[in-house]
């Protein structure tokens, strides 16, 4: 379904990826995560095929849906189990979660509520703030925008924007929100049916054109 | 549209993916309820011989009334732990231009095609025929078999009432069991016979057959009472069973020192006490250590001592045979965060070993106590457990990563085959036969302590070659783990 000749990203570069529902973005991310085996080719990361070491998993930090979220924990039993494989001090994790106390909204934390029965929106919040923790070197996100408040997106992307210019780190997310996805990535890549039909540095015209391609 | 809405119940089911994954489980089900039913037909056949072939001075007539209340109250308790009454089946409708009323007495009605409802017809239809019909003429056996039948239905919607009402009180099993204690109790002590009360009630019945009208009255009460019920309450926060909010159990922490192996364990634990499923098999494990008690103290089985390998295998692994069959599939909802996170694949195929390792180890320190029955089902049950630990561990861990499926955890226990599979079927094999593999020979030759020796001698080395084990189940995990993570996504 995804056929995608060649491709390289960039250390460092901020990666976004758009396309109408059935394009294969989902499945592109899945193919980097390895957990869909491609059919032919390979993803490489850092010049190591993925599949071949579990090297990746420890600079990768992923959220792609509610299947990477233990949802019969509570956020905070859940953060302190994903702190724990990164070997974080109860301290580190303290000075970690802090900085999101805005996005969190005294909502996530020290709440004696399931994962399960979160909305929608404050699952996303914590597969994303845990998807950031342990200093990964890449991130990749699925819709990160999606069933967030416009507030929540709004410090979503300061925050990604801040990881990206303090911390060099390659940022891939897949968005329908064409906005959010032109501010916050330097390179769009437009995919359809499986096969790239748009791969653009992002300047002032981008938005447009890519807004007159989908409503073509 | 009454129509439409069979049809698509149809295609509820058909279309289901546990449905088409399991085909086999199904099939087996269905084989064994029709056995459960018909044994219940003959049990209804014979009531009237069995009666007076064991108590010739009793009236068979006045023996069976006499027995139907306690049918009754045996029917409520099983309608009320293993009826499924799908409620919320109906929220995909609420929002379309259907009379709301209309869904409801569909949903009503449909609940009616249950094999529970079959239950008094077989048991009691016969008796009605062969014997009320000839003493007392068909009209009484009719009004007779109308009565149970309505009281039967009285009791469908009853049920389905009071589970809805009652579902959230807490020691609800406890409340009912003491119930039914005491109201055993008050007719073993003959303070309140209601045996007496019943033969006299549907003696009535066989007497005055005009009777059955007003229980069929009774019986539509109950309809409606539901009905207006659900009418009132068609929110999906108030169909659906209210979650215990604000208790957060166990934390574990001890484990956290044994590193990140104590960290999976501790996230293991916490799956298995807060789903109902993976409790139940819990509980099941320690209820299965006073299995022994049946081997032990039957006097038949002391001469075939060769079952007590069989038995401390069962009571040493019971966790892990009942639990580790559905290995992978408990994890089902999250599969992707573990494939995903920094969590080698190999720590995580220990840490199961080691959850394993411990619950045996545990049921062994307790096991110790039937060094009452003598020291040598002391003996068999180290070896049991060191074969266990070195040997069928591996062997159920191995079989059910055999194409695991999908569990929802958040469903509840009562006939849930969710996950069942060929594997499971397999896993059988192992505990059974593979024990015997060394001792059975070396028993029929005479050197039953030779056998017991090297089965225990077996499970040792495999436990000694543990890490080398491990690699090759955690080999296995990585050559599935494509499929494997496919089949969880799949809905």
């Amino acid at each position: 379904m995804v056929n995608i000749p060649e491709m390289h990203v960039a250390k460092g570069q901020s990666f976004g990826l758009v396309g109408n529902n059935g394009a294969g973005k989902t499945t592109f991310f899945r193919m980097i995560l390895d957990l869909i085996r491609p059919t032919s080719g390979e993803v490489l990361s850092k010049g190591i095929a993925v599949n071949a070491t579990e090297d990746w998993k420890y600079y990768t930090g992923s959220f792609l849906d509610e299947s990477f979220l233990i949802d019969y924990l509570t956020p905070d039993e859940y953060f302190e189990f994903v702190a724990s494989l990164h070997n974080y001090s109860a301290g580190d994790l303290q000075e970690f979660l802090n900085q999101f106390d805005d996005l969190f909204n005294d909502e996530i934390r020290g709440k004696k509520k399931y994962i399960r029965d979160l909305s929608k929106g404050n699952q996303k919040k914590v597969g994303i703030v845990a998807a950031l923790m342990g200093n990964p070197e890449i991130i990749l996100l699925d819709e990160p925008f999606a069933n967030l408040d416009p507030t929540t997106q709004i410090r979503l992307k300061v925050i990604l924007k801040k990881l990206k210019e303090e911390k060099d780190v390659t940022l891939m997310i897949s968005s329908h929100d064409l906005n959010h996805v032109t501010e916050v990535c330097e390179r769009i890549v437009l995919l359809e049916k499986g096969k790239v039909q748009k791969d653009i540095e992002t300047n002032e015209s981008t938005l447009k054109d890519l807004e007159d391609y989908f409503t073509a | 549209m009454i129509q439409e809405l069979i049809s698509q119940i149809w295609k509820q089911e058909l279309r289901s993916p546990v449905w088409a994954k399991n085909l086999i489980a199904n099939i087996f089900l269905g084989l064994a309820a029709l056995m459960m039913l018909s044994y219940v037909l003959i049990l209804g056949l014979a009531s009237d011989k069995l009666v007076s072939e064991f108590l010739p001075e009793r009236d068979p007539i006045e023996f069976i009334n006499g027995l139907i209340f306690y049918y009754f109250l045996f029917e409520f308790f099983i309608r009320f732990f293993l009826q499924n009454v799908p409620i919320l089946e109906i929220q995909p409708y609420l929002h379309l231009p259907i009379k709301k009323s209309k869904i409801i007495h569909f949903m009503l009605r449909k609940s009616q095609l249950s094999v529970f409802n079959l239950l008094a017809i077989l048991l009691f239809l016969p008796f009605s025929i062969l014997r009320i019909a000839s003493d007392h003429g068909a009209l009484s056996a009719l009004g007779w078999i109308g009565t149970v039948f309505a009281l039967s239905m009285s009791n469908h919607f009853l049920t389905m009432y009071v589970k809805k009402k009652l579902n959230d009180v807490p020691n609800l099993f406890i409340g009912l069991l003491g119930f039914f204690a005491a109201v055993i109790g008050l007719e073993y002590f003959e303070i309140l016979s209601f045996s007496s009360l019943s033969s006299a009630a549907f003696g009535f019945v066989i007497s005055q057959s005009w009777v059955v009208f007003p229980v069929v009255v009774l019986a539509l009460g109950f309809y409606r009472l539901n009905f207006s019920f659900l009418f009132n309450n068609t929110y999906p926060e108030e169909l659906a069973t209210k979650k215990a909010q604000g208790k957060i159990t166990g934390d574990f922490a001890f484990l956290k020192r044994f590193g990140r192996i104590g960290e999976l364990i501790g996230l293991e634990l916490k799956l298995i006490l807060r789903h109902k499923r993976p409790r139940n098999t819990l509980i099941m494990s320690a209820v299965l250590l006073l299995y022994g008690l049946i081997f032990y103290t039957n006097d038949a089985y002391q001469e075939m001592q060769f079952i007590f390998v069989f038995a401390g295998v069962f009571i040493t692994g019971i966790f892990f045979i009942n639990y580790g069959q559905f290995l992978l599939s408990w994890e089902s909802g999250y599969f992707d965060f573990i494939l995903t996170r920094k969590v080698q694949f190999r720590e995580y195929i220990e840490a199961k070993y080691w959850l394993f390792f411990a619950a045996s180890t545990i049921a062994f320190v307790v096991s110790l106590a039937y060094g009452y029955f003598g020291w040598k089902i002391l003996l068999i049950n180290l070896v049991a457990y060191l074969f266990n630990i070195g040997f069928n561990v591996f062997a159920v861990m191995r079989i059910a990563m055999y194409s695991p499926k999908k569990i929802d955890l958040n469903k509840g226990a009562a006939f849930n085959y969710e996950g069942v599979g060929a594997a499971q079927f397999l896993i059988m094999i192992p505990i059974m036969i593979l024990p015997y593999v060394l001792y059975a020979p070396l028993l029929l030759l005479g050197y039953e302590d030779l056998g017991l020796a090297l089965t225990g001698l077996v499970g040792l080395v495999g436990f000694a070659f543990r890490n080398k084990l491990l690699n090759g189940l955690t080999k296995a995990f990585v050559a599935n783990r494509y499929k494997t993570a496919a089949s969880f996504r799949a809905q």
